[in-house]
C-alpha cells in the first residue's frame, strides 16, 4: 500500500495528459475472492481499465527491482474442512466414546503420501495439513436418550405402586409420608453427586418413585384425617399448595441462576427436611 | 529524504494496525485519508472496503490501473521491531503494507 501511496504522490503532482491512472486498493486478497468482488462490482467499468498491474512483494528478490509476469502471480489456494462427528464419554469410561484423534491422524498420514506423490499431479501443487477447527458433536442429550430417562420415571412411579398395593394391609400412611422425605432428600443428593450420565436412568427412577409416592399417600391421609381439627389443617395445606407449582419453576429457577444448581437442591433438601414436622403433627389412626 | 520517511512512516503505520480479510474499514479509511489529501478527480467504492482514486488526464487515452491489497493474515507475528502489529493474532506477513 505504501509503495502505491508514493506513486500516486508522484502521479497527483504530473497529472496525465492523456487518459488516467487509478489507484485500486482491494480488500480480502488472502481469501481468494477480493479481486472477483471488485470486478463484479456494478462501479468497476467506471475505471474502464485498458492496463491493470496488480502489486506484490515477492521476498528474496533484489531491493529496487520491477518482476512483471503476464497472467497469474500465484496459484491459487483451496481450502477444505472435515467436520467430525465423534461421541463424548467420561474419563473412567473412553471405550464408550469415539474420539476423532485417530481419524486426524490417519487424515494427515494420506495427504502426506498425497503430497509426495507427484506423479498423481497435473501442475505445480502443494497441500499442507491446515487445522483450524474440528465440531464434535455432543450425543449425550439426544431426544432419544430423553425419552429413556422418561421411561424410568414411569418404571419408578408403577413399580412403588405396586408395592404399596401389596403392602396395603400393614403400611401406615404417615410412615410413607415420613420416607418419602428421606427419598426426596436423597435424590437432592444423588443429583449433586451424580457425576456420571450413567447415573442418570436411576435418578430419574426415584424420581418416579417419590412423584407416586406423594400422590398416593397425600389421598391416603386425606382419607385417614376426618376429625374436624384434621380436616380444616388438610384444606389449609391443599389450598396453599396449590400455589405451589406456579411458584416453584419462578423461584427453583431464580435460586439456580444466582446461585447455580448445587444451592438449589440444598435449599430442596432442606425444605422437603422441614416437612417432617408437619407430618409429625398430622394425626393418623392408622 | 523527507517524502521517503514519510512513505516509510505510512508502511509502518498500517503495519501497526493490520486487519483481516474483508475486514479493513480502519485501513481503507486510512489510506483513504492520505489519498484524498492528493486530490484525485474521482474515487470509486468497490465494495465494502475496496476503494480507487482515478488522476483524469485533460484527454481521453489509455486508462491505466495499479492495485494493492488492503488485507493482513492471521498470524501471530513474533519480531521486535519497533513498529510490529499491535493486535494479537493479526499481522501484515505477505507484506501487503
Amino acid at each position: 500500500m505504501a509503495i502505491l501511496v508514493a506513486l500516486a504522490e508522484k502521479i497527483a503532482n504530473n497529472r496525465p495528459d492523456k487518459g488516467s491512472v487509478a489507484f485500486l486498493f482491494q480488500a480480502a486478497e488472502e481469501v481468494e475472492q477480493g479481486a472477483r468482488d471488485v470486478v463484479l462490482h456494478p462501479n468497476f467499468s467506471e475505471l474502464n481499465a485498458d492496463y491493470l498491474f496488480a502489486l506484490h512483494n515477492i521476498p528474496g528478490i533484489a531491493k529496487d527491482s520491477i518482476i512483471m509476469k503476464r497472467g497469474s502471480f500465484a496459484a491459487a489456494s483451496k481450502g477444505m474442512t472435515l467436520v467430525m462427528e465423534g461421541k463424548t464419554a467420561h474419563a473412567a469410561e473412553l471405550e464408550n466414546g469415539i474420539s476423532p484423534a485417530s481419524a486426524i491422524a490417519k487424515i494427515i498420514k494420506h495427504t502426506e503420501r498425497l503430497n509426495t506423490s507427484k506423479d498423481l499431479f497435473m501442475d505445480l501443487c502443494f497441500l499442507s495439513n491446515y487445522c483450524r477447527f474440528f465440531t464434535i458433536k455432543y450425543t449425550l442429550f439426544l431426544n432419544t436418550t430423553t425419552g429413556l430417562y422418561l421411561l424410568f420415571k414411569v418404571i419408578g412411579v408403577v413399580s412403588i405402586s405396586m408395592l404399596v398395593l401389596m403392602n396395603n394391609k400393614k403400611t401406615r400412611f404417615n410412615m410413607l409420608l415420613y420416607s418419602n422425605v428421606l427419598l426426596s432428600v436423597l435424590f437432592s443428593f444423588a443429583v449433586v453427586l451424580a457425576d456420571r450420565a450413567s447415573f442418570l436412568p436411576y435418578i430419574f427412577m426415584l424420581g418416579g418413585v417419590i412423584v407416586s409416592l406423594y400422590i398416593i399417600t397425600m389421598n391416603g391421609v386425606l382419607l385417614e384425617i376426618s376429625g374436624n381439627e384434621n380436616r380444616a389443617l388438610y384444606t389449609g395445606f391443599a389450598g396453599a399448595g396449590n400455589i405451589l407449582p406456579m411458584l416453584f419453576p419462578l423461584v427453583a429457577g431464580g435460586i439456580i441462576e444466582r446461585w447455580g444448581y448445587i444451592s438449589f437442591f440444598a435449599v430442596f433438601a432442606i425444605v422437603v427436611s422441614l416437612s417432617a414436622f408437619f407430618i409429625y403433627k398430622i394425626k393418623c389412626k392408622k | 529524504m523527507q517524502e521517503k520517511n514519510k512513505i516509510i512512516a505510512i508502511r509502518q503505520h498500517i503495519h501497526r494496525f493490520p486487519e483481516l480479510s474483508n475486514k479493513e474499514f480502519k485501513t481503507a479509511e486510512y489510506i483513504s485519508s492520505i489519498m484524498m489529501n492528493l486530490k484525485p478527480n474521482r474515487h470509486i467504492s468497490l465494495g465494502k472496503t475496496s476503494r480507487a482514486f482515478v488522476f483524469d488526464g485533460k484527454e481521453k487515452g489509455k486508462n491505466i490501473v495499479f492495485r494493492a491489497e488492503l488485507d493482513a493474515l492471521a498470524i501471530l507475528e513474533i519480531s521486535a521491531l519497533g513498529y510490529r502489529s499491535l493486535k494479537q493474532g493479526v499481522a501484515h506477513l505477505c507484506g501487503h503494507n
